[in-house]
């Protein structure tokens, strides 16, 4: 049976988020027509773009799903494996605990900011989104060591 | 580290994989769409701004996933 080299991924995993968090080296362009570039037909029939192209809010939102996945990631592996988790290591659930609230007081205020920002965008809405992020983005590395000495316990591939 | 305890780490491990895989892949594919040369597809955008708008309005709505509530 193949043993999963799950200790591989960890660091890559890491280095994606390293990377979400770094300010965009490279500004990707956004194409016409997509939610954060959307156009409208003005009154001669051309296609035109109806705001400015907003690179800003996708690399945010794009930052946010990756701090969001990973953390719910882990929360779910936890509870999905408690009774096991609960065994080897008795503290993770008590530290992931304290951390669940602080999260969802988190999630609560960037869907506040980020409500406000979609209907009025301005640079000190997105900013307020960017400092959320930021907080969010600090528990990632907190959350996924409560659970290192569960993914300690690796094997290398038989 | 006694035997027992190896094996409950070896079968966890093993049940963890694919969900801690599909979270690399995801991110992975996320972060190489901030990067890339050329554009951010309209398909791109159109799946992150879903998924945006979709999981802002379920907070605001109250929300909250059982992963990420605290039970006994």
């Amino acid at each position: 049976m193949r043993t999963i080299r799950l200790r591989s991924y960890l660091p890559l995993l890491l280095l994606t988020l390293s990377l979400a968090v770094l300010p965009a080296c490279k500004s990707p362009n956004l194409a016409a027509g997509g939610g954060y570039a959307p156009v409208t037909t003005n009154s001669v029939g051309e296609v035109v773009p109806a705001s400015a192209p907003d690179k800003a809010l996708y690399l945010a939102d794009a930052s946010y799903k990756l701090a969001y996945d990973t953390m719910a990631g882990a929360f779910k592996f936890e509870r999905d494996n408690r009774e096991e988790i609960l065994k080897i290591s008795p503290e993770v659930k008590k530290a992931l605990d304290n951390l669940r609230p602080n999260v969802v007081e988190v999630e609560r205020r960037w869907a506040l900011a980020r409500k406000a920002y979609r209907q009025n965008p301005t640079p000190a809405g997105l900013s307020t989104i960017q400092s959320i992020l930021a907080e969010i983005q600090r528990f990632v590395p907190v959350v996924q060591s409560q659970l290192a000495p569960v993914y300690a316990g690796l094997t290398k591939p038989q | 580290m006694d035997p027992a305890t190896i094996l409950a780490f070896i079968a966890l491990a093993i049940k963890a994989a694919p969900a801690v895989k599909q979270v690399y892949d995801d991110g992975k594919a996320l972060v190489q769409s901030m990067f890339q040369e050329g554009e951010i597809t309209k398909e791109q955008q159109d799946a992150l701004i879903s998924w945006a708008d979709a999981h802002q309005e379920a907070v605001l709505a109250g929300e909250v996933p059982p992963e990420f509530t605290v039970e006994d």
